[in-house]
This record gives C-alpha cells, structure tokens and sequence, in this order.
C-alpha cells in the first residue's frame, strides 16, 4: 500500500465586504488515492469558486494576481481579445475593470484571463506521507464585547493533546461542563435578571466554505452559557514516534 | 522509597495565529483574549526541530501569499527613525505617516494606500522585508502535553 495520498485543502480565503481576502493556512477537505481522483474534485471546487470572487478584488493589481510581467499580461489578454483596462497601471482600476467587463466575455475568454491568474487559486492538491493522527483539545477565544460574548476566528488554545478521540471527547466534555458549573456559579453570584449571553454566528462564518452562497444570516438570538461550546476537539496529524 | 513517576510526554504543536476581520474590509486584525492571541493547531511533532522547520516554511509562503497591508492593529516594533531605516535599506520609501504613529491602523487604509503605491516594483525579496520590518508572526511553536 503505498504511503503517500493526495490531500485537497481549500486555501484560507475569507469572504469580506470587498471582497475576498486570503490568510495564511488552508483547510483540509479530502484525500485521495490517485491525483487524478484529487484533481478531478479539486477542479470541480475551484471553478465554482471562480464564479463569484473577483480576482481582482483581492489585492494591487495585476501584481496580486500574475506572475506574468505586466507587459506579458497585457498581450494575453489582447491575444485572448480582451482589452486590457484603460488605467493599465493603476492597481486600483482592475477590480472595477473585471466587474464591467467580465459578464460580456466568453466562457472560454474568462478561462483564459484565469488562466494566467496563477496567484489567484482557492484550492492545492498535494502528495503527503499518510501520517497517524491525534486529537487536540481546544480552549475556544470567547471574548465581551460590551454587550454578549462572541467567538470569532478560528482556534483558540491548544491545552491537551491526545491519541485516543475517545480520550480526547471525553476531556472536552469534562472541560465543557466545568466551564459550564463556573458560568453557573458566577451569574448566580451577580443575581442578575439578565444571563450572559453567546453569540455563536461568528465562529460559524469564520469556519464555513467562503464560496458558498452566504446563508441568510439568522437573528441573533443569543445562546446561553448551558448550550455552548467552550472547547472543542480538533484532529491534527503527527509526525514522529511518542 | 516509590519509583519515579515517568516524564510526561509532550508534543510540539505548530499553530497558525487567528485574525478577524477589523474596521475596514482589507484589513484583518489579531483574534485576542487577554493579550494572547488565539491560534489553530496545525500539525504536531514528535521533535521540536521538526516542528520548528515546518514552522519557517509556511511562515515564508504565508509572508509571499499576503500581502502586507493585510494584518493591522499592531505597535510597529521599533523607533520611527530605525523603521524609516529599515524600510530605506530594503530600496523602498517608507510609509511616513503610519511610521510616525508608530501603529499599523486597522480603521484607515493608509497602509493599504502604500503598498498599492510600491507593490508594481517591489520584489518577493522586499515583500518579505516589508513583512519582517512590521513584526507580525503567522505561526508558532508550542509544547502541549500529551494526555494518558
């Protein structure tokens, strides 16, 4: 059997009002036994990507977007019959050049502006070694901010790693309930009319596919400290023998 | 007299820092509580030099994908005349006035304005100076025990 896979990771990419933005860091998706198999996903995944990101968008342009030299970029584009914006060098002029332009192109004359876009993917497919993995568990970022306590971003702190899930979900519960007594106990002590609340939409969009039609944001309703998360078990490859 | 209790075993955790979005649309800001910054596990190791070594690795891509304005509401690390030399030893003029602050903004777009004003010229060799002048950290190392 061999020891290599072929892993498929969505890039961190977060959808922002202007946008898209990249970070550091992907997320893994899939693995495959053949890179064909990989590919063949991660071409179904980008494509769909690329309808609704201006590449443009997301950073100075062409330099953010091509490693071709501007002068190289704007011969494609015209080889593709395509006419390059007017302000060729203002960085700024290209994401609203795409917005107006873009929908009166061909499909294959899109294709061919993305093509040469080689700094703009929302997907890699890579040969790993398989590795055994472990199970961390996770102090989740709740921060106030005034008026509820919102969980954003993803991650945390890392306290307890373990081999077993079994080992691993059983801390977490544990953690959780303790987190949970200690809220309890707190809001007692205040004698407060009103409990604190969680607002758990954040962490939810900073995790979900950022490609994806947005779902239409629910109402916040806040979440009582009974119902959340304050930690969590996150599955992380190993490398090396303990 | 009862044997020792054996050492317990830890790992090394590379981690990637976790950024939220701030006030303006470009620019992302450090996920915090109490001064640290939440962090993603990524990958443990069983030896801290191969931890260390992924680590640098995607540190460098991290620094080559993003581009510079991208991570705000930080203090810029050192005296605006070492940065202002900093910059000018990299061949790139400086951002004065976000110099002068001394802080990376995460409300305003000055520094967004700069790159998009060096970045047709700017090398991958200044983009990751640039990087290296502003202080940010993408990923860390750190030990976490291993539970029985």
């Amino acid at each position: 059997m061999p020891d290599t896979h072929f892993v498929l990771a969505r890039l961190n990419w977060r959808r922002t009002p202007a946008g898209f933005a990249r970070l550091p860091g992907e997320t893994r998706l899939a693995s495959f036994d053949t890179r064909a198999a990989a590919d063949a996903e991660m071409w179904k995944r980008e494509l769909a990507a690329r309808e609704v990101v201006n590449p443009f968008a997301v950073g100075p342009a062409p330099f953010e977007q091509t490693s071709m030299p501007a002068p190289i970029f704007r011969d494609w584009l015209l080889d593709a019959g395509i006419d390059p914006p007017k302000k060729f060098d203002d960085p700024a002029a290209w994401a609203g050049w795409w917005a107006k332009s873009a929908k009166k192109w061909s499909a294959d004359q899109r294709a061919k502006v993305w093509e040469a876009l080689d700094k703009v993917r929302f997907h890699a497919v890579t040969e790993r070694p398989k590795l055994p993995v472990v199970y961390a568990v996770v102090s989740l970022n709740w921060q106030y901010n005034d008026q509820f306590h919102v969980c954003d971003g993803e991650g945390g702190e890392v306290t307890n790693v373990y081999r077993s899930r079994e080992k691993a979900e059983h801390d977490c519960e544990s953690s959780n309930d303790i987190a949970r007594d200690i809220w309890s106990e707190n809001f007692e002590d205040f004698d407060d009319d009103d409990p604190p609340e969680f607002d758990t939409r954040w962490r939810q969009d900073a995790l979900a596919d950022p490609f994806a039609k947005p779902k239409k944001r629910r109402l916040f309703d806040g979440e009582r400290f009974s119902a959340v998360h304050f930690y969590e078990v996150i599955e992380i490859e190993l490398e090396g023998n303990l | 007299m009862s044997a020792p209790k054996p050492a317990k075993k830890i790992v090394y955790v590379v981690q990637r820092f976790s950024w939220v979005p701030a006030y303006i649309d470009t620019v992302f800001t450090a996920a915090a509580r109490d001064d640290k910054q939440a962090a993603a596990p990524v990958r443990a190791f069983a030896k801290r030099a191969d931890a260390e070594k992924l680590r640098d690795e995607l540190e460098a891509e991290a620094r080559h994908v993003v581009p510079p304005y991208r991570i705000g509401g930080q203090n810029l690390p050192g005296t605006a005349k070492k940065l202002t030399a900093a910059f000018r030893k990299l061949g790139l003029e400086p951002p004065a006035d976000v110099i002068e602050d001394g802080y990376v903004p995460s409300d305003d777009d000055r520094l967004v304005k700069w790159w998009y004003a060096v970045a047709p010229t700017a090398t991958p060799e200044q983009r990751a100076g640039v990087w290296e002048i502003l202080g940010v950290q993408f990923y860390e190392v750190v030990e976490v025990p291993v539970g029985d």
